[in-house]
């Protein structure tokens, strides 16, 4: 009989695969754009590899954060485009009431396609990353670590879970939803809203009340989706991980932990033990999607047939939507180069627009939007009340230092592209802001003048930074604290790059303090915009042992951690302008490791003026790099941290005579010859600069200024001065000669690596090197 | 049987059906009828299980069990609802929507879907998005009748068909009624359609069900009389006489009664003399204007253009 196998919700199922296998090609589509399909146009496109648009576009993806979140785009969007698919039928009134009236159970009916979606997306995630790992391995050869398979496993895990989670919240806005539009909206305000959120405790409590809720550590504006899963542990596989998706890193990065002959077995047992699936995240993230799903199937059982057509968005939804996406805006907008006058007022202007074209689009017509008005205006207002109480400081919040008796522990971190102070000790790979003019004579262009605190000390990560417990840091830290707020709140429309009064005006950097108190709170603070006199008095707290010992157990601990492989390092040494750097090669790993020791001690003990405005000669450079050029290049060697010399590959050390264990060490080797360069002085040349003397570039950050000068010599600069012509930024003014008998007075004064709070003079030093070639230096020496 | 106690459904604050009561019987054909927007389709998709009354409840047999209809898999494998702007998927046919339905009607049959397909003149291998109104209407028929559904709810099934098929799509009803004992519901604004096919009709006015009775009782039961008096009458006199429509005209009175003539003519006895008594059968369609006027104003149109 042909009713034994009768089976309706068999039929479904297979009615719903027949129409909708098709949407395996969107994610097959979009994760292949990032893994094997781009590989393979990647691989065809080699005549101009990094000139092609897919090269341009690795070039971007390249580190693992800017892939993540690009696949993180792609898995919403994947999620929304077969939520949109598999659930559209309920916008459709003949559709929805055809289909429902069919002798499949609601519930079967929503698991069937659910799962169907799902599975279509774990499906092609799967696929995707088999293909790229397969592609990976016939390129590399095989996978002899098997951290490869252990990158993929967990990293298809992870990405999978994230987009059936987003997957799911999307199809509970389509199952709420009566119109596509009004999905449209709920998808859009999934999307923005909790971004927005973001935004919103971002914006208002950095901009008006120096503090996130956020917290500190965790301010960046990331979708909180993605923070679930992307914290801790597989935020480093996601680096490796998009390394390891890009054609041309296949053999640079990823190929290191595969191939043991090339690689550091410590990097190697490094991956081995570090790469751990969170399951912690996952598994909460994993119960998350399964309560969405469980709530999605109760949504689309209960939703009523007649809700198919009709408007509507829940008011709550359509305010926090229009309050979300008009901060979101404005704030981006100030973010340019505006005040927060200004963005109260496009908020406020932002506002009544967004929220009246969501009441029309929401209420389907303009008329019932305008019966709306009491709504608009009592929301307005009370957005706009929450928005003035925080301009006022929310009734002392903004100034609120807690008492030193209630405090147990201070941590402050200062991240930024400020202006002066980094790098005192050299940095000369940030002064030319990443593309190095390290030449192999050693020509600097204009270096020694340091900018910002120093990045070594100054961890990227909150978590990474000195705990301060003691009384005296303590009670530093409130005054510096006092200090920065007593300057008042500085936004970015107040900073004047051209203010005579150097110090006083603030730039673009931002400083975190956290309070712990004895009582089990926390307090946060977050500034923004802080002057250079309040940079300079930050620094000063490095003058404590927490510091001190902190910077010291960092660096030499790597040797504890087996992480810093001192033998294949090495170090090098010569004059500061005038001749090549000398490799040390004549010393073993023990005494790589002593120089090292020896350096890294001085530093620590240097004071924060020694550092930073130090004003005396300096003797020479010492150049700490990694043997093999391969390191050198800025790429990850040790992948560890961020803040150790891993990092860079090189470091280079202006050596003073504070510098003692060093010289003692170079005098005990007979190495301090080589700070003694011979040269043969051309001609000295100067010219003015003004104090403030960096640009901002488009993203707001300040960056270096680069000036061409007639010479074509691309300098990054401290300078601006009248004569320098923003439109071709071709600095224009003439240099003035020095008379020989000045010479020397000139160079010696140049040779210092103090900051400066004020203008000065370039030194242009023009010489011949040991191959008769005519080289140019140019050297900053600030006004007394 | 259907079974429907006390329901009330609204749309967004808008009643449309208040306390409805209504019992349709097995193996009989019910027709729904009212004017535009009376709550028909609303009231179809109630029986049909597809909406939650806000109040009530909306039951029918299956097999020995009697069932809530509301969101009842069970009860929609036993039942067929053809709609007024039916779905068909996209590219197909009527030999694949045949394919579709089969898979949730356990007693469809492809035989039958091909006699009916060649009855109604269907190609069943032509797309059915390049049918015109009626030939989709007829392939909806033709999916509704070989599914052997045991409740048939059809709305607004006739419109677009010529009048031979909706003749032959009567025949089909009826015997397809007959043949299996199901029970048809058809909603239609029109009157005439579902003269000759329905048992019994609905009429749907004001949110409830105003009239709900066999066919053949209400044509005997309500007559349209003319009843001529010997003398001049007025109005008041038959103030207490519950006659429908009355209109008088010198010695003449028109009016519509459900009352037996004997008894009519017998009160009317008392009134005056009775030269002439006439009664006639109404047409479903006199009573359904009847009934939905009934208490309220005639529309006055005579003389509107002049």
């Amino acid at each position: 009989m042909r009713s034994r196998g009768f089976s309706p919700d068999a039929h479904y199922l297979k009615y719903v695969v027949k129409r909708y296998s098709w949407l395996a090609l969107i994610p097959v589509a979009l994760i292949g754009f990032h893994t094997w399909i781009g590989n393979l146009i990647f691989g065809v496109e080699t005549a101009s590899p990094h000139g092609s648009f897919v090269g341009k576009y690795y070039r971007v993806v390249d580190t693992g954060t800017a892939l993540s979140d690009t696949i993180t785009y792609a898995s919403v969007l994947v999620g929304f485009l077969i939520a949109l698919i598999l659930f559209s039928f309920l916008w459709n009134k003949k559709e929805n009431s055809s289909t429902l009236s069919l002798g499949v159970s609601l519930k079967n009916q929503f698991l069937i396609r659910y799962l169907f979606g799902a599975g279509m997306i774990t499906f092609s995630y799967v696929l995707s990353f088999v293909l790229s790992y397969t592609m990976a391995m016939s390129k590399i050869g095989s996978d002899q670590t098997g951290l490869g398979i252990k990158y993929t496993v967990i990293y298809v895990l992870c990405l999978t879970l994230l987009a059936l989670c987003v997957y799911t919240v999307f199809a509970i806005c389509a199952i709420l939803s009566g119109r596509f539009v009004d999905y449209l909206i709920g998808a859009t305000g999934v999307i923005v809203i909790p971004y927005a959120i973001g935004q919103i405790l971002h914006y208002v409590f950095k901009n008006f009340l120096h503090g996130s809720l956020l917290g500190i550590g965790r301010s960046g504006l990331v979708l909180a989706t993605k923070e679930v899963l992307y914290e801790g542990n597989i935020e480093h596989i996601t680096d490796r991980f998009g390394a390891f998706t890009s054609f041309d890193s296949v053999f640079d990065v990823f190929a290191v932990p595969l191939d043991p002959a090339s690689v550091h077995p410590e990097e190697l047992d490094f991956f081995r033990n570090a790469v751990a699936m969170p399951w912690g995240t996952f598994i909460i993230t994993l119960i998350l999607t399964a309560a969405l799903a469980v709530f999605a199937c109760i949504a689309f059982i209960r939703r009523p047939v007649e809700k198919t057509g009709m408007a509507g968005i829940c008011p709550p939804l359509t305010v926090t939507a229009s309050i979300s996406i008009s901060l979101f805006v404005s704030s981006f907008i100030c973010e340019l180069n505006l005040n927060r006058f200004l963005l109260m007022f496009i908020f406020s202007l932002l506002f009544a627009l967004v929220f009246f074209i969501l009441n029309t689009v929401c209420t389907a017509g303009i008329k019932s939007a305008f019966t709306h008005y009491p709504q608009v205006l009592a929301t307005a207002c009370t957005v706009w009340l929450c928005v003035l109480v925080c301009f006022f400081g929310a009734f002392g919040y903004s100034n609120y230092i807690p008492e030193e008796a209630e405090i147990e522990k201070v941590v402050m971190n200062y991240i930024g592209n400020p202006v002066i102070l980094r790098g005192a000790k050299g940095g000369w790979e940030t002064m030319v802001s990443g593309s190095s003019q390290f030449s192999n004579d050693a020509s600097f262009t204009i270096d020694g003048y340091v900018q910002g605190l120093n990045f070594i000390y100054w961890w990227t990560y909150f978590e990474d930074m000195p705990v301060l417990t003691s009384e005296s840091d303590i009670s530093k830290a409130i005054e510096i604290h006092k200090y920065v707020i007593s300057e008042g709140m500085k936004f970015k429309s107040d900073i004047n790059y051209r203010e005579p009064s150097y110090g006083e005006s603030p730039f673009h950097a931002q400083w975190y303090i956290v309070y712990y108190l004895k009582d089990g709170s926390r307090v946060e603070r977050y500034y923004n915009y802080v002057t250079l006199s309040a940079a300079e008095r930050i620094a000063s707290i490095e003058d404590g042992d927490a510091f001190r010992e902190h910077y010291i157990e960092n660096r030499l601990g790597l040797k504890g951690a087996n992480v810093f492989e001192y033998g294949k390092t090495s170090f090098e040494i010569g004059d500061e302008f005038f001749s090549n750097l000398t490799a040390l090669n004549m010393l073993t790993s023990e005494e790589n490791y002593e120089l090292f020791e020896a350096l890294t001690r001085d530093f620590a003990e240097l004071s924060y003026e020694d550092r930073y405005f130090y004003n005396g000669k300096v003797l020479g450079i010492l150049r700490f790099a990694a043997e093999n050029n391969y390191y050198t290049d800025g790429q990850v060697i040790f992948g560890f941290g961020g803040n150790a010399p891993e990092d860079r590959g090189c470091d280079t050390w202006y050596i003073t005579e504070k510098y003692t264990r060093t010289l003692d060490f170079l005098e005990k080797h007979s190495l301090t010859d080589y700070f003694n360069a011979s040269m043969k002085i051309i001609s000295v040349e100067t010219q003015p600069y003004n104090a403030y003397s960096y640009g901002v570039n488009e993203t707001g950050h300040g960056a270096l200024l680069f000036i061409q000068s007639a010479d074509n010599v691309v300098h990054t600069s401290v300078v601006i001065d009248s004569d320098y012509d923003e439109e071709t930024q071709v600095l224009s003014a003439a240099y003035t000669q020095i008379p020989e008998s000045e010479w020397q007075s000139y160079i010696d004064r140049s040779r210092a690596i103090a900051a400066t709070t004020k203008g000065g003079i370039i030194v242009r030093i023009i010489y011949k090197n040991s191959s008769d070639e005519t080289k140019i230096i140019d050297r900053l020496i600030p006004n007394e | 049987m259907i079974i429907l106690n006390n329901v009330d459904k609204s749309f967004s604050g808008t009643e449309v059906l208040k306390d409805i009561n209504l019992e349709i019987c097995d193996s009989s054909i019910y027709g729904l009828v009212g004017y535009n927007g009376a709550g028909k389709t609303t009231l179809l998709n109630l029986i049909g299980g597809l909406y939650r009354p806000d109040k009530g409840e909306v039951l029918a047999d299956i097999g020995e069990k009697r069932i809530k209809t509301t969101a009842n898999e069970e009860y929609k494998r036993e039942s067929f609802c053809v709609f007024d702007d039916p779905y068909h998927l996209p590219q197909a046919t009527p030999e694949s929507m045949a394919r579709y339905y089969r898979g949730f009607y356990r007693n469809f049959s492809p035989e039958l879907f091909a006699k009916l397909c060649k009855i109604l003149d269907i190609d069943p291998e032509k797309r059915l998005n390049s049918f015109s109104k009626g030939m989709k209407r007829k392939s909806d028929l033709c999916f509704a009748l070989a599914s052997k559904a045991r409740y048939l709810l059809l709305d607004e099934s006739f419109d677009g068909l010529d009048p031979g098929v909706r003749m032959t799509v009567k025949d089909l009803l009826l015997e397809y009624m007959a043949d299996t004992g199901a029970t048809v519901v058809m909603a239609s604004h029109n009157l005439h359609e579902l003269e000759g096919v329905c048992d019994s009709v609905g009429l749907l006015n004001r949110q409830n069900i105003v009239f709900s009775c066999d066919i053949d009782d209400a044509r005997s039961k309500y007559r349209r009389y003319r009843v001529g008096f010997s003398s001049e009458v007025t109005e008041n006199k038959f103030k207490n006489f519950d006659l429908g429509n009355l209109k008088c005209e010198g010695k003449l009175i028109g009016f519509i009664s459900g009352k037996e003539p004997e008894t009519v003519r017998e009160r009317l006895a008392l009134v005056g003399d009775i030269i002439l008594f006439e009664d006639h059968p109404m047409t479903l369609e006199e009573i359904f204007r009847y009934e939905t006027t009934k208490g309220g104003e005639e529309i006055e149109i005579s003389g509107l253009f002049s």
